[in-house]
């Protein structure tokens, strides 16, 4: 008997093992998960939206603004970075239906694989919407401008613009710098005179769009949906270094990021940086508690021998419509993206961020002036207006994310102590690595 | 007590240390504040900072998520749904199918041995496209009862529910009820049934945990549906809102999810796991060892 079930078990193995590979073979059997044009479907009017948390007043605002029109609103993980989103729809496109009509992307990195081949559920707005994206400044939609076809709305700007303490220049009668080079120099100078007085941070994931996206630096710099240039030996590239070496050796930057808990304490010890526009209310104001009538902002900085300031952009949501959809389906949705993108509703009354679309832009100043913050608010919400135009091109959002091999390889190198050359050649090494493993051919 | 013995209680005690303090700290986390954390403030483990007004304040936080608030009860009320109905359909399926395969003889109950031991040690994530692609063709993403239904579907409880019976149920035992003339159901049913407390007992808890634990399932099946998901997909959803982690994202809400907030979240979403623990308990002490020979 024991010989006969030795005898058995290979068998009973093998069957076991062919009934699971044929269920599961069964089971997966569905639509191909390729980019030929999508089969397209018309619910008669039902739209359904995804926003994260904070963008679920935005999708509330349209429902009041339009009960005409029948919405599902389902708020989703507002992870930046995270990775379920896409993972999710490569289900539904295996499925064959599933996706939302209309999506708020938790990262603007989103927008690669949303409007790449494989997964290719980004519709092309350009000629569903000609006169919304007439209304952008060309430079605020250049992440959405994807093979020269408009793939999303952008929801708010995010340019950098300069941010400086009034109160302290005029108290140690600093003249402001008006090149990147200058402010270099100006804020070592001022850390050897004010020891604890800074002049930036390096720690968080958007360091690298603060200084090398203003510097026209080509880390994220798409040829085509499998090609990237990098280039971190770029001359670009290298001021952008040297200008972060100065400071670092310098002591007039920390190496803490702007959103870690100690840099509330540190961050009232900011004298001057590059920043979003949105630094101003949600940082100085909401986190670090900074005083009114002492941080302002100015145009961004010009690079020595350049002939227009140049900055780089500091996030400022995407938003996306299905490829999927027909008839009052497409039609519904197009009047939801619309609205999300260009309604006081949403933009002024409820949204924080310097609205995206030009239009919306002027009464969102007026309603964040009346708060009355800044040393200079006309001054510094010209400068925000100003700054959109300033973001500097040939930079696109990816499948790989570069304030993440930045947190992962700078940061770690300075805290460490080691020089700014050794943590920009870790930088390099893994910002290629990370291009490569995602697909692409690195020039 | 002699020093072997001492250095035992000690060495267990360090050991024990290492569990119990960071436990304590995370409990403790539930009742500060969230400027006290900030400040470092709270003394060891942060025992000196804690307050009942420190967990309303946290708790109104918590359930104010959501676009109407209320989202984090819905959740926990959906994973009870699904974790008791799928440890209730474990039970069904479990005992009688382990029973099958302990006491009865039919062909292929070797294979089918076979296929429930490969299904227990295959990873859930291999599973969850084909598991979605079977609930997208019956229109059901996004719905609880799919989750509920394949949550039932727990091997090891059948595997437990077999070995109970192997150890616990002779077959001669079987052997006597059928010469008594008994047939195959009855005897399920009036021998192997009344003496399964301790199997149903073990699956139930074993198939709650699992559930209530259980993260991809709910993420591929209930992510499109904010009304549905469980709290092991919404507690990620509080970690993405809170400016400890997203700070852009969250700048944009009226709630703030710090560390005292999260941490009264993931203290409620453990207190059923807890609670089944601890009805559960002497069942799980006494284990296998009562069994029908033994009364």
């Amino acid at each position: 008997m024991k010989s006969r079930t030795r005898k058995l078990a290979p068998r009973t193995a093998i069957l076991a093992i062919a009934a699971l590979a044929t269920a599961g073979l069964a089971a997966c059997g569905g639509d191909s998960d390729n980019g030929d044009a999508p089969a397209q479907s018309d619910s008669g009017g039902k739209i359904t939206v995804w926003v994260d948390p904070p963008r679920v007043p935005a999708a509330q605002a349209f429902e009041k603004a339009h009960p005409e029109i029948e919405i599902e609103i389902n708020q989703i993980d507002g992870t930046v970075g995270g990775k379920t989103l896409q993972q999710q729809f490569a289900q539904f496109n295996q499925a064959g239906k599933g996706w939302p009509d209309a999506i708020f992307f938790p990262s603007n990195d989103d927008i690669a694989w949303a409007a790449g081949a494989q997964i290719n559920w980004a519709a092309d707005l350009t000629e569903l919407l000609p006169e919304v994206i007439e209304g952008y400044d060309p430079a605020v939609l250049a992440p959405c401008d994807i093979d020269e076809r408009i793939r999303c709305l952008r929801n708010d700007a995010a340019p950098d613009v300069f941010w400086y303490n009034a109160k302290f220049f005029a108290e140690n009668n600093y003249d402001l710098p008006t090149t990147w080079e200058e402010y270099a120099s100006l804020a070592v100078t001022i850390a050897q005179e004010h020891p604890g007085k800074i002049s930036g941070f390096t720690g968080d994931a958007y360091a690298p769009d603060r200084y090398l996206w203003a510097s026209n630096c080509p880390t994220n710099a798409r040829q085509s949906e499998t090609e990237v240039k990098i280039a971190l030996d770029d001359p670009n590239c290298l001021r952008a270094k040297d200008l972060l070496a100065e400071m670092y050796d310098g002591k007039a930057l920390s190496t803490l990021g702007i959103f870690d808990a100690d840099a509330a304490e540190v961050g009232k010890e900011l004298v001057m940086s590059p920043g979003a526009a949105w630094w101003g209310d949600y940082l100085f104001n909401q986190t670090w508690k900074i005083p009114a009538g002492e941080m302002t902002a100015i145009e961004p900085l010009k690079w020595a021998g350049g002939s227009a300031p140049a900055t780089g952009n500091e996030g400022g949501g995407l938003w996306g419509v299905s490829n999927h959809i027909t008839g009052k389906q497409l039609e519904n949705t197009l009047t939801f993206a619309e609205f999300v993108a260009t309604d006081p509703a949403w933009q002024v009354e409820l949204s924080t961020g310097l609205p995206a679309y030009g239009g919306a832009q002027d009464a969102w100043v007026e309603k964040q002036s009346a708060g009355e913050y800044f040393a200079d608010n006309e001054t510094t919400f010209a400068a925000m207006k100003a700054a959109i135009g300033y973001v500097q091109p040939d930079h696109a959002y990816m499948l790989y994310n570069t304030g993440s091999v930045w947190t992962e390889t700078v940061v770690p190198a300075l805290v460490d102590g080691k020089s700014m050359d050794d943590a920009w050649s870790a930088f390099s090494t893994e910002l290629v690595n990370q291009a490569k493993a995602m697909g692409y051919t690195v020039q | 007590m002699n020093l072997g013995r001492l250095a035992r209680v000690v060495t267990m005690l360090f050991v024990a240390s290492f569990f119990v303090f960071p436990i304590i700290g995370f409990i403790a986390m539930a009742f500060r504040d969230a400027d006290q954390v900030a400040a470092g403030q709270g003394g060891w483990l942060g025992l000196g900072g804690v307050s009942l007004d420190n967990v309303s304040h946290s708790w109104s936080q918590v359930n104010g998520f959501g676009p109407s608030g209320g989202l984090f009860v819905q959740w926990m009320q959906n994973s009870i749904i699904v974790s008791v109905g799928g440890a209730l359909l474990a039970i069904l399926a479990a005992i009688p199918a382990g029973y099958a395969m302990a006491r009865l003889r039919f062909r292929f109950r070797r294979a089918l041995l076979m296929i429930t031991l490969i299904t227990m040690v295959m990873p859930n994530t291999v599973l969850v496209i084909p598991l979605f692609l079977e609930v997208n063709a019956v229109n059901a993403i996004g719905e609880l009862w799919p989750v509920v239904v394949i949550m039932g579907f727990f091997p090891f409880g059948v595997y437990l529910s077999y070995i109970h019976f192997m150890t616990s149920m002779p077959g001669e035992l079987v052997e006597a009820a059928r010469l008594d003339g008994l047939n195959e159901v009855s005897i399920f049913a009036r021998i192997a049934v009344p003496i399964s407390k301790q199997a149903c007992v073990l699956v139930a808890f074993f198939a709650f945990v699992a559930n209530w634990t259980n993260f991809f399932l709910p993420l591929a099946l209930l992510s499109s549906n904010q009304q549905n998901k469980t709290v092991s997909i919404g507690l990620q959803e509080l970690i993405g809102a809170s400016p400890l982690f997203n700070p852009t994202v969250a700048a944009g809400l009226d709630v703030k999810l710090y560390m005292p907030q999260l941490a009264l979240a993931t203290v409620i979403g453990m207190l059923p796991l807890l609670a089944v623990f601890l009805g559960a308990q002497r069942y799980l002490i006494r284990g296998e060892t009562v069994g029908a020979v033994k009364g």
